[in-house]
């Protein structure tokens, strides 16, 4: 049991060398935003729901966003030319691991869900720091749900040549909506 | 590396470079491109399209399920997100990078403008409200129905066309295989090309680095077993390399000398500047004085300090640091050793060689003189009344003496002319003369055999000029020696010019026989000494076996050669070839063969002579043998009188004594000369008591027409008065004065003649004086000449000798005075064995002396002066 919410001083036992290596993981990956106040509740529409293997809930077993909360979260933003758009884009969002550590996620992995019911699953090691942000503006303008939209999962794919690689272009959901951890 | 192989090395290396460089530049552009195609390949998602292509038409359905199923608000929001989604998938087909291949195709063209023909005409409805919605959203489903071919088509036309451009990128990727591999390959053949070149290289280095290793283990070898010392200098003149032979030399080990200053440890400190000297001039100028320069012979410096002596020879070789000297040294303290002792012992040979000449020369001087007393006695015996026997007996002992007399000359001419004393005069010749002289004297011994004997002489007379004693006694030699084998024959004696040189003209002088003839094996050896062959004719006239050995030096001496040619029993053939020079002046052709004073038939003139002597008892000797011959003499007592009477008188002969205090007689026969006078042109005769004739030659370059050396002895110094009378229109010749010398020689111990001149000049009573005043000088001369031997004080020894010599001269005490003659020129040369030698005959000799002239003039020898001043006795000296 850890109790991540006194962050690495409150860290009073590890139960299985498992356990704290996961911990340690998510430590090294988002740095000193991995331990954030609880979640308040949501007060607009919910843009994405994360559930699962997480601690920080603000619903039943569940953590529930608005826009305004992932605004609050630590901004993230680039930019970058897709596969599929035309011409170069600008995309702000939350890194995946900002997001993750906001819930106190502690798996092994995550499966997102999109709007189309499109799924992916990858493993919390690829959600790095230089890694994949979940989107929530293009161009400083929400996405419509008509287009990508609200939330896309968008890699550096210009800065970072190794992501330009067939795996992360299907990692690369859009309209996502959910996200769950497993362990 | 050779200069030459240079270029063609650089050549092929710059080719080797650029084939490389265009090898590396073609395969970084291959894979330039390869990387780019792989880029390309990676970074292409193809199944992300068929999946978005085929969700279309699922998105489409469940859109149409959803609007089927619309009823409530519910329903009616859960169609629109069905529609969102479709649209969101339309949208991604219709503006995606991906799909933009797809979009190219008419077909799916026409399919996507149908659909977004539908979506833009359902969106007014589906963003309507909820009443709007539920109005059309029967028909917006019972449309998308109608779109499910639509979206189908695209998918399957997707398909098709995915297909195409799968098969186009397998291609690709299939060429772009081949093209890798053929990259690999040329890169494989490339490293397989260069890994050849370097195991060729290597191969080649090792190679060559073990025949240097071998070659220098071979000099190596070769350095250490060399006999000689080898030391490399560098520039900087420090020994890099020293070998054993070194260590042995110089005494440093190998490891000290290594690094060393060469010039601090190897040459010696007063060398050294001069060394350093050398090597500034040579780093400066280049010029060498011992590098490469041979051998040259040093000293060096060994480690305990001594110095020795070394040949050596330096060679320079420049590599990339700069010249390095490589110096090879020897040791030749032995060899210098062994040479000096060979030195010395040549020079005690040659020293004991002379010594011996000397003795003999000695010995067969002091042999002649009892001879003479011998040969004088049997000949006065001869005159008695003697019978037949007696007579005979006689006559065999005057034959056997004058035999030994002979070859007691012979063996004086050898060691005369061995001792290189042996000195030529040179004047006008006739030759012509001479053979009929010779002939004149041989004829008697050659008609007693029955020979003949024919002169033929073709070389004009005074137009060559030489020695002509010494030509005349090579021909009595040949001519002699011609006679004496043969009988009953023919000798023909000749002299002809052969040719001109630049010396002169080369003369050969010939004698033939028709004689026994000389074996050819003895023909060779007849020119040695002391060789006889048998004589069968007469036993008589077997010689010493020096004629010839006397002939082959004297023609030696005057630089020519003498041969014979021969066979037995035909006779013989000598000749003699000498280059004579021209005669500088020519004689009138009735030039009496020179040196031999002609008998005067004539009856003397009475003439008038100046004589010029500053010695009284010379000058009254001199006046009393020419007023005897009925000559009218005035005398003058120096030079300077002697110039101003023959300025004033008138003369036919000027007797000119040579030394005389203040004006000698040489500068007074020069300025006599000089002056023009009358007395300018009568013959001067100069007299001397000692000169050589190089010396004599310059008395008659002063002027003199002759010289006459001391003592004077009356028929001769007559004969030469006359003689130079007789040339009467003219001033004569210079005559020969040599021989002047040799007829007042030696014939007695004691001339008493000239004792009897002085005792009839000076009358009784001072003659005793003088001859008592002799006694004694030789006394203390013996004393001082014994002293001075003792001290090898050759300077005393000549003084002592020259002034006794004049002594002696007026005395006539001949032997004693060309023993003082002997021993002054001994001095003179500087011979001080000869010296001693000669010192010690002229002691004996002044022993001789006084005896015969205290015998003859019956006075006593004042034995107790001799032994007063000597200090002792004087035979003990002995």
């Amino acid at each position: 049991m850890i109790d991540v919410r006194d962050g690495m001083h409150g860290m009073v036992a590890v139960s299985t060398f498992t356990r704290y290596f996961a911990v340690w993981l998510l430590a090294i990956g988002f740095g000193a935003n991995a331990f954030s106040e609880p979640l308040r509740a949501p007060e607009g529409s919910v843009l994405l729901t994360v559930e699962g293997a997480i601690s920080n809930t603000n619903a039943d077993g569940a953590a529930r966003f608005d826009r305004a909360m992932l605004e609050a979260l630590p901004v993230t933003e680039f930019e970058t030319t897709t596969i599929w758009t035309e011409a170069k884009h600008r995309f702000t969002g939350v890194a995946l691991g900002d997001v993750l550590a906001a819930v106190g996620a502690r798996g092994d992995a995550i499966k997102a869900v999109a709007l189309n019911d499109y799924s992916i699953t990858m493993p919390l090691t690829e959600a790095r720091e230089d890694g994949p942000i979940v989107a929530y503006l293009m161009d400083g303008e929400a996405m419509s749900s008509r287009g990508k939209g609200p939330l896309w999962i968008i890699f550096p794919f210009d800065d970072r040549p190794e992501f330009r690689t067939e795996r992360s272009y299907s990692l690369s959901i859009w309209q996502l909506a959910r996200i769950i951890v497993t362990e | 590396m050779t200069a030459s192989r240079l270029p063609s090395r650089l050549f092929v290396t710059s080719a080797l470079v650029m084939l490389v460089a265009g090898i590396a530049a073609t395969v970084v552009a291959l894979s330039v491109s390869l990387l780019s195609k792989a880029e390309e390949l990676r970074s292409a998602p193809q199944d992300n399209i068929r999946w978005t292509l085929s969700q279309l038409e699922v998105d489409l359905l469940l859109a149409a399920v959803a609007a089927s199923e619309a009823s409530g608000p519910e329903g009616l929001d859960a169609f629109r997100r069905r529609f969102d989604n479709f649209y969101s998938r339309f949208d991604t087909i219709a503006s995606g990078r991906v799909f933009a291949e797809i979009r190219a195709e008419p077909e799916v063209e026409e399919d996507l403008a149908k659909i977004r023909g539908f979506l833009d005409s359902a969106l007014p409805i589906v963003d309507g409200s909820d009443e709007v919605l539920d109005a059309g959203v029967r028909n917006l489903g019972q449309q998308l129905d109608a779109l499910r071919d639509t979206a189908r088509e695209i998918a399957l036309k997707s398909v098709e066309i995915t297909a195409v451009l799968s098969d186009q990128r397998r291609e690709e990727f299939q060429s772009l295989l081949v093209e890798s591999a053929a990259v690999a390959f040329v890169l494989i053949l490339l490293l397989g090309l260069m890994l050849a070149v370097l195991v060729k290289q290597y191969r080649e280095s090792i190679r060559r680095a073990d025949a240097l290793s071998r070659s220098r283990e071979r000099l190596t070898a070769t350095i250490n077993s060399s006999l000689e010392a080898i030391v490399v200098v560098d520039a900087d003149g420090r020994i890099i390399d020293y070998n054993r032979a070194a260590e042995e030399v110089f005494g440093y080990p190998r490891a000290q000398a290594i690094g060393g200053e060469m010039a601090k440890l190897l040459i010696p400190e007063h060398m050294r500047a001069a060394h350093r000297a050398g090597m500034r001039r040579f780093l400066t100028t280049g010029e060498k004085r011992v590098i490469d320069a041979g051998r040259v012979e040093l000293t060096a410096l060994r480690a305990d300090g001594s110095e020795f002596p070394v040949e050596l020879s330096i060679g320079s070789v420049s590599d990339a640091s700069g010249p390095i000297y490589i110096a090879y040294l020897r040791d030749i303290t032995q060899r210098q050793a062994v040479e000096r002792e060979l030195r010395d012992a040549r020079d005690r040979a040659m020293s004991a060689d002379r010594a011996k000449s000397d003795f003999l020369a000695v010995m067969s001087h002091e042999m002649r003189t009892p001879l003479n007393g011998v040969l004088g006695v049997l000949d006065l015996l001869r005159e008695t009344q003697l019978d037949q026997l007696q007579a005979d007996m006689v006559r065999v002992a005057l034959t056997s003496g004058e035999i030994l007399l002979r070859h007691i000359e012979d063996v004086l001419d050898i060691t005369r002319i061995e001792s290189g004393r042996l000195e030529f005069t040179s004047e006008p010749l006739d030759l012509g003369a001479i053979a009929a002289e010779v002939e004149a004297i041989n004829k008697p011994l050659a008609s007693l055999r029955g020979n003949r004997i024919e002169t033929l002489c073709e070389v004009p007379a005074a137009t060559v000029a030489g020695d002509p004693h010494r030509l005349r006694q090579l021909l009595m030699n040949l001519v002699g020696n011609a006679a004496k084998f043969t009988r009953d024959g023919l000798i023909e004696v000749g002299i002809r010019p052969v040719r001109q040189t630049k010396q002169g003209t080369e003369i050969e002088i010939s004698v033939s026989d028709t004689g026994l003839g000389i074996p050819h094996e003895d023909q060779a050896r007849i020119f040695e000494d002391f060789v006889t062959l048998d004589s069968r004719y007469d036993r008589e006239a077997s010689g010493s076996g020096l004629g010839l050995s006397i002939c082959r030096r004297i023609v030696a001496a005057m630089g020519g050669e003498i041969g014979v040619e021969s066979s037995a029993g035909k006779g013989s053939r000598f000749w003699i070839r000498l280059v004579l020079r021209g005669a500088a002046t020519g004689l009138a052709a009735d030039t009496h063969p020179v040196g031999v004073p002609e008998p005067s038939t004539a009856r003397p003139r009475r003439l008038r002579i100046l004589l010029v002597e500053d010695n009284d008892i010379n000058r009254l000797l001199m006046r009393e043998m020419l007023a005897s011959a009925g000559h009218e003499v005035v005398e003058a007592t120096d030079g300077a009188s002697g110039i101003e009477a023959a300025a004033t008188g008138e003369f036919d002969l000027l007797l000119m004594d040579v030394s005389m205090p203040k004006l000698d007689g040489v500068e007074a026969t020069r300025i006599i000369r000089a002056l023009g006078t009358a007395a300018a042109q009568v013959p001067i005769l100069g007299v001397t008591a000692h000169a050589l004739p190089s010396e004599q030659r310059r008395f008659v370059e002063a002027g003199m027409s002759a010289v006459m050396v001391k003592p004077v002895r009356r028929s001769s110094f007559l004969s030469i008065v006359d003689k130079l009378c007789s040339a009467n229109a003219k001033l004569p010749a210079p005559l020969d004065v040599g021989s002047i010398d040799d007829d007042m020689n030696e014939d007695d111990p004691i001339d008493e003649e000239t004792l009897g001149a002085l005792r009839a000049a000076l009358g009784d009573s001072r003659a005793d004086a003088v001859i008592h005043r002799f006694f004694r000088e030789v006394a203390a001369s013996r004393a001082a000449i014994r002293l001075a031997v003792e001290r090898e004080d050759l300077d005393t020894l000549r003084d002592e000798a020259h002034a006794l010599a004049g002594s002696a001269a007026i005395l006539g005490a001949a032997h004693l005075h060309s023993g003082l003659d002997r021993l002054e020129t001994a001095c003179k040369t500087g011979d001080l064995a000869r010296a001693l030698i000669c010192a010690d005959g002229v002691d004996t000799l002044a022993e001789e002396a006084v005896s015969i002239i205290a015998e003859f003039t019956e006075i006593a020898r004042p034995e107790d002066a001799s032994r007063r001043i000597a200090g002792g006795d004087p035979a003990s000296a002995n």
